[in-house]
């Protein structure tokens, strides 16, 4: 299904064909992650105060075929408490970096969740009935005087209120020194792995106690340090492969068959500098905030500051494509390193059939890509500008010259409303933006 | 499957509006709604950007501060958008504000010579690194990005400087200064211990383009590699002491990694903690020797002759992190004099002379 039927013009409005909106005000605090799981019906955000809220998607109805799709709050749970080091007199903050979800093996939820130090396996599951008829004890719990007892019975289960609890069933402690910024669960479903800044440890999910470190990229004399691992991925299909991003713009991609430690890459993809680009900064805004498999596993695509990039896995010495983001930033680079926004970690998702690709930016703008037709759309996240079950109108940001009606200078821009988490439905377009602390959910409603 | 139950079974839940969007989890926990002043006033207190403190808590400047940090309006300007009701400018600090206006001058000048953006960006990545080593647990990636970005320079310099002799300032104009901030941070970060050498020839040769260049901190080579180098092993040692996690393999024929994870020291780590330790022996001994600095020693001593100590005093480097304003003060005080042109002779610190008068007062009483 494509997205785009029509050309764009300043005049048309109806770019994006039919995208329609449900907008939750989150909460008090920062959505730090956004993630659906692998068949889409549940949605989790992690944020900054250590909770993870998990929305679940309405079954269609006949009796509301309105409200058809749409997300609501599902389970609530503090996941990460804020922790003090005592032997290092640091604060561990308890904002959640990532989850992951466990594809569903039972009636159960499994999912990963993790802040700077710690990943926490939680399950969620319903109850909807609880067992009534005990012999040994009456209904409110008082045991019985078992030489009253007459006749024996069966328990039965009856139907109750529905509740959803989450309970940790694992945690996996103390095996990062620096700050983890990835998990990524294994294709095998047995293992995960999780990377910090200069190493991946690799972990099975029954064992809690071990690790192993599969890259470990901490120079032996700290002060020859010039590269930090961004991020990392492991393949969808192969369960031996994984890739990781690095501070310098590169990734390798590593086959754990070829030996324990990966620190020897298999495939390395760098794309050569353009000279014509070249700045100061041209480091700072070469790092990988963020690497994702394709859902086909041929593709890989990468976010630094100001492109996204989608690499063959079959060519490493550069992109097949390059899209800019925000290119009327390259200008300002000096003024965004000054306060700090050039540090800022953008994500990037893949559609279900990857033919869209979808990034977020500032002013609360985020831009999808299609692949297909080269067309790209950048769009608003934010309540002014949208009235429930208004399709998005596209936006535009001007560089110099005249501006036009409906369009938003660069100098306008509001740099403290980032988009840096979003998520995309594994098989429909429902896609889930996070800004600052509103979680959007908009769906292209065809029909 | 375990889905959920249709629509009669769900659990303790309010209206469903079709915002749907006010949401109650179930089981009866209400997601606290910010009302226009709730979930703005928590922002608030994590948008509003303080002058950097030189010791700041914690947490380093992750994400929540983030969010709420960077221009609102023209990017030049750096106060937050929440701001302390609307429409009110919180005040900037001078130094802010000329770091501001300086980088919107790069991007927005292209006239502004090369040396001079070059320079600009130069001053502004150490003292961002000045403000990291300050924050108890500095962000390493940011930290590396840049440190590369000053190595980067430097190497651009030193084969420029190689190509054409130049002489590198090694202090400060003896203008005075347009922009202190960029000063004071310039100056405290580490200075060669030969500063008060002359420096007229180099700095007089850029007095014709103007006050920006004259104020500007030339910092040599060396002082920047061992500020680099400092930064990032204060980095490790505070990241290194902790349980240990891993084995470095030997080579590739080594059987997996399989460290524990619980309290287990292992021979390797009791000497890199060791190590570690030697560092943060000295960075425990920078700590107190600045508290004692706070202390004014001048009291303790007061009996003692405190020539020998002014000359060491004003001598940079001042490498201790300390407090705020004293330091900021101090040095933007002492500098000064201490740089004065051409002299021998020690100079001499007008702020501890005034502190003694100072103190004399408080002891005869008057």
């Amino acid at each position: 299904m494509s997205l785009f039927t029509h050309n764009f013009s300043s005049d048309d409005c109806v770019g994006l064909h039919h995208f329609g909106e449900t907008r939750w005000q989150y909460s008090t605090d920062i959505i730090s992650t956004v993630e659906f799981n692998h068949t889409g019906e549940l949605l989790a955000t992690g944020d900054k105060g250590g909770r993870v809220v998990i929305f679940q998607r309405e079954q269609e109805s006949k009796n509301q075929p309105h409200r058809r799709g749409e997300y609501n709050v599902y389970s609530t749970f503090q996941s990460h408490e804020p922790e003090f080091d005592y032997l290092k007199s640091l604060e561990i903050e308890e904002k959640i970096n990532k989850i992951r979800w466990l594809p569903q093996q039972n009636a159960a939820y499994f999912l990963l969740s993790t802040n700077d130090k710690t990943v926490k396996l939680w399950k969620v599951s319903e109850r909807d009935k609880r067992p009534e008829g005990y012999n040994l004890k009456d209904e409110d719990g008082r045991l019985r005087d078992p030489s009253m007892i007459t006749m024996l019975r069966v328990p039965v289960l009856r139907p109750m209120d529905l509740m959803v609890e989450a309970t940790p069933r694992r945690v996996f402690a103390n095996a990062h020194t620096y700050h983890i910024n990835s998990i990524s669960v294994n294709s095998d479903y047995e293992t995960y792995m999780s990377a910090d800044d200069l190493r991946i440890n690799l972990w099975n999910f029954e064992i809690t106690n071990q690790s192993f470190n599969i890259v470990d990229i901490k120079p032996a004399n700290m002060e020859e340090l010039t590269e930090v691992i961004t991020a990392a991925e492991f393949h969808p299909h192969h369960c031996n492969t994984f890739v990781y991003s690095s501070s310098k713009g590169t990734i390798r991609l590593c086959d754990m068959r070829a030996s324990a430690l990966c620190d020897r890459h298999s495939k390395f993809f760098e794309e050569p500098e353009d000279p014509s680009n070249r700045s100061f900064f041209s480091e700072i805004i070469s790092s990988i905030s963020d690497v994702k498999f394709s859902h086909s596993g041929r593709y890989i695509m990468t976010r630094d500051y100001l492109t996204v990039k989608v690499w063959d896995l079959n060519m490493e010495n550069r992109p097949i494509e390059t899209y800019q983001v925000h290119d009327y930033l390259r200008s300002k680079l000096c003024s965004l390193y000054e306060n700090d926004c050039i540090f800022d970690k953008f994500e990037c998702v893949w559609n279900g059939s990857d033919s869209v690709i979808m990034t977020g930016s500032y002013n609360n703008f985020f831009r999808m890509f299609d692949r297909n037709t080269k067309r790209d759309v950048t769009l608003e996240a934010s309540r002014e500008n949208s009235k429930p079950r208004a399709i998005l109108k596209p936006r535009k940001v001007c560089v110099g010259g005249k501006r036009r009606k409906d369009e938003i200078s660069v100098d306008s821009l509001d740099f403290s409303k980032k988009i840096l988490h979003t998520a995309w439905h594994p098989s429909e377009n429902i896609i889930a933006v996070a800004a600052t602390n509103n979680l959007y959910i908009f769906q292209d409603k065809v029909n | 499957m375990g889905a959920g139950p249709a629509a009669g079974g769900r659990g303790a839940r309010s209206s469903p509006s079709p915002w749907a969007g006010r949401g109650v989890a179930c089981g009866g926990e209400e997601l606290r709604w910010p009302g226009p002043g709730g979930g703005g006033s928590r922002l608030l207190l994590e948008g509003v950007r303080v002058p950097a403190p030189l010791r700041e808590p914690a947490r380093p400047a992750g994400e929540g501060r983030a969010a709420c940090e960077g221009a609102g309006g023209p990017l030049a300007r750096s106060s937050s958008r929440f701001m302390l009701g609307r429409g009110l400018k919180r005040k900037l600090s001078d130094y802010e504000e000329n770091m501001a206006g300086l980088s919107s001058a790069f991007d927005s000048s292209r006239n502004l010579p090369y040396p001079l953006k070059r320079q600009l960006v130069l001053n502004m990545c150490l003292t961002k690194l000045q403000t990291y080593k300050m924050l108890v647990e500095p962000n390493l990636h940011r930290s590396v990005l840049i440190a590369n970005t000053v190595r980067q320079i430097q190497e651009e310099m030193r084969q420029e400087s190689s190509q054409q002799p130049i002489n590198v300032c090694n202090g400060i104009a003896p203008n005075p200064p347009s922009y202190p901030g960029i000063d004071s941070s310039g100056i405290s970060l580490h200075l060669p211990s030969g500063s008060s050498q002359q420096e007229s020839n180099c700095c007089n040769s850029w007095s014709a383009e103007g006050p920006i260049e004259n104020s500007l901190l030339m910092v040599s080579d060396d002082d920047m590699s061992s500020a680099i180098s400092s930064i990032l092993k204060d980095l490790d040692f505070m990241e290194d002491i902790s349980p240990p996690t891993s084995l470095v393999p030997a080579g590739d024929d080594e059987p997996p990694k399989s460290p524990e994870n619980t309290c287990l020291k292992l021979e390797d780590d009791r000497q890199d903690l060791k190590g570690a330790e030697c560092v943060f022996g000295s960075f425990e001994i920078s700590n107190s020797t600045s508290y004692l600095k706070d202390l004014a020693i001048d009291d303790i001593f007061e009996d003692i002759d405190t020539s020998m100590y002014d000359s060491d005093f004003c001598s940079p480097p001042l490498m201790a992190p300390r407090p705020p304003s004293a330091a900021t003060e101090e040095t933007l005080k002492t500098f000064p004099s201490c740089n004065s042109s051409s002299t021998n002779n020690i100079p001499i610190c007008r702020t501890d002379l005034s502190e003694l008068d100072h103190i004399m007062e408080i002891l005869v009483g008057s």
